[in-house]
């Protein structure tokens, strides 16, 4: 093969590449020998309109950090808004919210099956797990009434109860992912391609991953014991001994590659499925919010001074907030860590030395979600001028209006 | 080890550099309520480096997150967040260390040679706050373009910040419609 | 030339774009299906190449201009040359007697080269490692290919396709050259999805990877003719599959005699039935149930694996025709 080095850029846009994120590379054959990541191409000012906003808005507005895993965000938020203006929330409310969560995961791991399968060419895998995730999507539906950014929780609670006829949906959907889990190890964890170009990918050392500082599955697949909901409980997780799912508990050993890592995705679903089990089971009866009326729920963060750091185990790894209130309505410090944020490390080390095929699973076996970076858009003249928004519409406008003339002839 | 044990330590290490400490207890749990403890504690910039290093003697930490609040005045309020002893049940101990930076010597030393994974955290206080970190390799833009003006950092509620940059984002619902802007 | 001839030249190549793109239409269909989806109308296919003649070609500035726009037409034209070669049902092939199995061997060649070549002058960072990937997995599987053709060389001591297609392969083997021919049969079903740029090996196209590699930079008329010769050699491959291995023709398996234009009519429809049940054994079922390999693993199964299928065919062929 010629020793040429090729310049590869992948992204912002790129099929491999769900959501815009840059990755350089530069390619000797098949082999990467030098990697620049970029990030910040959805950079949206989220946090920082946040601080300008009250509580409530704010909650809604996280949900809105995330699209595939909405609600871990709002999680995130409401644990540690509670925390630091110290409202517990009714038992009812706490069990709700796992059971939300927990749903929510398994369409989250479902979801990045799909990708992968997808991401190596495999799309039969892809269309059938994402069949199989239609179920959960279609009960979440039911349950808060949206597909996504399910918009149910509150400071100190949740909006939506559940009634007699969602818990035997519930108890239908766990019946029937059971079975679907129980296909997918058999379909995926014993399938030669799927082992060929996973096994030895992407792999991440224990002392590697405690370096980079990674988070979530990518961090248990390398056989780190680490788990918000184990770790720190919270809600009714603090009743459920929940344990982190690692790859040594399940095959003895733990490589930390693509391979362990869709295993821990796997096994995570039936934790889930367990959780949401005892939930259902155990649901208290009582009140579903600590402070139902909303203006006394300001009035109350308004009084209050106080700042906390909490944080919520979602699919792809830890969420933690900072929020800080300080006599306004809504916070005055609010800092977001993504689990993407830290697991994005990962990627440099990785792909060195990796091959050009193994870019779109080393991208995709943390399951990026870029959403929660954002951006700034400049748009400047040749001599530095940052241009306005009233001229760049009006340029706009001008371009449609002379492609309307050429169209129309 | 407990909570006091780590209290004990940093008071070992920093002595009067550690300010003032507070130790949080969290109750969880409905029908078996158990404990969950944190150490807030506020130290003296210049112990900061001792302090991350006091940490990283007890176990290898997880960073949770940096973060930095300007209110407008001559001080940024920094705050470090790690946990230790996680992969324990209930064990986790998270830490977070809070301390003033004034304005007019904005420089701390990195932790990136302890921690190689804190180098996205730091590039990203430095983009957004401006605060230089000694000894940080790789100083790009994070999440800003690369064509960032110089001087300009989104988080500075001074003149230094970007209130002049950006159009609808920093206003609140009722300030776009008032002024009819949400046409946008 | 006779008038003969010029018809065929005229009507097979329309023939066998109308025949490609149905193939390909039934495979994407049916692939659907097998993965619960509903697909795409069969004449999907026709719309897609009506539509990209519609669009707008782009040449990207670095690209070797003459070099970027001839490949396509080269590629075109051995499709549609190969397909010239192919006897259709008890029908002679048009050229028959100016080339033999090894002309098919270096048309089916010469479309991989000119893609790769496209790629190469397309000037794409995504095209040039798509035509490395080409290159090295055309020298994969050219061996396996090369074996299959010279393991019939063996048996009718001749390379021309109708002797082949006239005599039944099964008739006039003894039971161990049988075993060989079912082995190179074995080979050829592998090599198939390769020489198509099919999953699993259209690594040099993978889509996730390097965006579609060499047709990264493709568009409109260009991209038009890639897609039609990617139809039809589609169909041919099957064809010289279905010629090669099942040459049994209808009136052979269920012992009916027929004649006059019925016959032929009754014999074509035989035919393209055989193709289309290989066409979706060696691509639409091999394509849907795997994903897609690395580069350095699918040499791997070539040179190793799949080559040692053949040689082993080879050797019972040998043995059982001396």
């Amino acid at each position: 093969m010629p020793k040429t080095a090729y310049y590869i850029p992948i992204g912002p846009i790129h099929p491999a590449l769900k959501e815009p994120i840059r990755v350089e590379a530069e390619v000797e054959g098949e082999r990467i020998v030098r990697v620049d990541v970029k990030r910040g191409f959805a950079h949206r000012g989220i946090e920082y309109m946040g601080m300008k906003r009250n509580a409530i808005q704010t909650l809604y507005l996280s949900e809105r950090i995330c699209g595939i895993c909405s609600i871990s965000h709002p999680y995130a938020f409401v644990v540690t808004a509670e925390k630091a203006l110290g409202i517990e929330a009714p038992p009812r409310a706490q069990y709700i919210r796992p059971i939300i969560a927990e749903l929510e995961r398994i369409h989250s791991h479902i979801l990045w099956l799909g990708v992968i399968a997808h991401e190596m060419g495999f799309d039969s895998l892809l269309f059938w797990t994402w069949k199989g995730r239609e179920k959960v999507l279609d009960l979440l539906e039911l349950l808060t009434g949206n597909r996504i950014n399910y918009s149910v929780y509150m400071i100190g609670g949740v909006r939506r109860d559940l009634k007699e006829s969602h818990i035997k949906a519930i108890k239908d959907a766990i019946t029937y992912y059971w079975k679907f889990t129980e296909q997918m190890k058999e379909i995926i964890l014993s399938d030669p391609v799927y082992k060929a170009r996973t096994r030895g990918v992407a792999q991440l050392s224990k002392e590697m991953a405690l370096k980079l500082n990674v988070v979530g599955p990518v961090a248990r697949a390398a056989g780190i014991r680490m788990d918000i909901r184990q770790d720190m409980p919270y809600d009714a997780y603090a009743d459920i001994d929940v344990r982190a799912v690692v790859p040594q508990d399940i095959v003895g050993e733990a490589k930390g590659d693509a391979y362990d890592i869709t295993m821990v995705r796997i096994y995570e679903i039936e934790q889930s499925l367990d959780i949401i089990e005892y939930c259902v089971d155990n649901l208290p009866e009582g009140k579903i919010l600590a402070i139902p009326n909303y203006p006394a729920l300001l009035a109350k963060i308004r009084r209050t001074k106080g700042e906390a750091i909490g944080a919520h185990e979602a699919p792809r790894g830890e969420v933690v907030h900072y929020l800080k209130f300080d006599g306004r309505d809504g916070p005055s410090v609010w800092k977001v860590i993504a689990p993407s944020y830290n697991n994005i490390n990962s990627w440099a080390p990785l792909l060195l030395g990796a091959e050009v095929a193994d870019i779109p699973i080393v991208v995709a076996y943390i399951d990026p979600c870029m959403c929660c970076n954002d951006r700034v858009a400049l748009l400047k003249t040749p001599e530095g001028k940052v241009l306005g928004y009233e001229y760049i519409h009006k340029k706009a406008v001008e371009k449609t209006r002379k492609i309307e003339k050429e169209v129309r002839g | 080890m407990n909570i006091e044990e780590v209290i004990e330590k940093l008071k070992e290490s920093l002595g009067d550099a550690l300010l003032n400490y507070e130790i949080r207890e969290y109750e969880m749990g409905i029908r078996r309520k158990r404990k969950l403890y944190e150490v807030w504690a506020e130290i003296d910039r210049s112990a900061f480096r001792k302090a991350v290093e006091t940490i990283f003697s007890l176990d290898y930490p997880h960073l949770h997150l940096i973060s930095g609040e300007d209110n407008g005045g001559d001080i940024i309020k920094m705050i470090y967040s790690f946990g230790v002893f996680y992969s324990n049940p209930w064990g986790e101990i998270s830490i977070t260390l809070k301390f003033d930076l004034p304005k007019d010597s904005l420089i701390l030393p990195t932790i990136t040679d302890l921690m190689p994974g804190a180098e996205t955290n730091e590039r990203e206080i430095r983009e957004m706050l401006g605060i230089e970190f000694e000894g940080l390799k790789n100083k790009r833009h994070l999440f800003l373009p690369d064509d960032w003006p110089e001087g300009k950092y989104p988080w500075r509620r001074d003149e230094y910040g970007v209130e002049d940059m950006i159009k609808h984002t920093h206003k609140s619902v009722k300030e776009i419609r008032k002024k009819g802007e949400g046409n946008a | 030339m006779t008038p003969e001839t010029l018809f065929y030249a005229v009507a097979f190549p329309i023939l066998g774009i109308f025949l490609g793109l149905t193939y390909k239409g039934i495979d994407r269909r049916i692939s659907a299906r097998m993965t619960s989806r509903i697909g795409p109308p069969i004449r999907q296919p026709f719309w897609d190449v009506g539509k990209l003649l519609l669009k707008e070609t782009v040449v990207p500035e670095n690209a070797v201009k003459w070099l970027f726009n001839a490949m396509p037409i080269l590629a075109f034209a051995s499709s549609m040359t190969l397909l010239l070669y192919i006897p259709f049902g008890i029908l002679k092939a048009p050229l028959e007697g100016y080339g033999d199995l090894i002309v098919i061997l270096y048309l089916l060649t010469l479309q991989s080269l000119a893609m790769a070549v496209g790629g190469f002058s397309s000037g794409s960072p995504f095209s040039s490692v798509g035509a490395q990937r080409e290159m090295v997995l055309m020298m994969s599987y050219e061996m396996p290919l090369a074996i299959v053709i010279i393991g019939f060389a063996l048996l009718y001591k001749s390379f021309s396709l109708t002797t082949i297609a006239s005599t039944p392969v099964w008739t006039m083997v003894s039971p161990v050259a049988a075993l060989g021919v079912v082995l190179l049969f074995i080979a050829l079903l592998v090599v198939t999805p390769a020489e198509l740029a099919k999953l699993p090996f259209d690594i040099a196209e993978a889509e996730t990877e390097i965006a579609e590699g060499m047709l990264a930079e493709y568009s409109g008329r260009n991209l038009a003719l890639f897609y039609l010769s990617d139809a039809v050699r589609g169909f041919a491959m099957a064809a010289i599959e279905a010629v090669l291995f099942i040459p049994f023709t209808f009136s052979y398996v269920f012992g009916i005699s027929l004649n006059g234009a019925m016959l032929y009519i009754v014999e074509s429809l035989w035919f393209l039935f055989k193709v289309l049940i290989i066409y979706i054994a060696a691509v639409t079922i091999v394509r849907t149930s795997f994903g897609r390999f690395r580069i350095e693993q699918a040499s791997r199964i070539f040179w190793v694996h799949v080559n040692l299928i053949a040689l082993l065919g080879l050797a019972l062929v040998w043995l059982g025709v001396r």
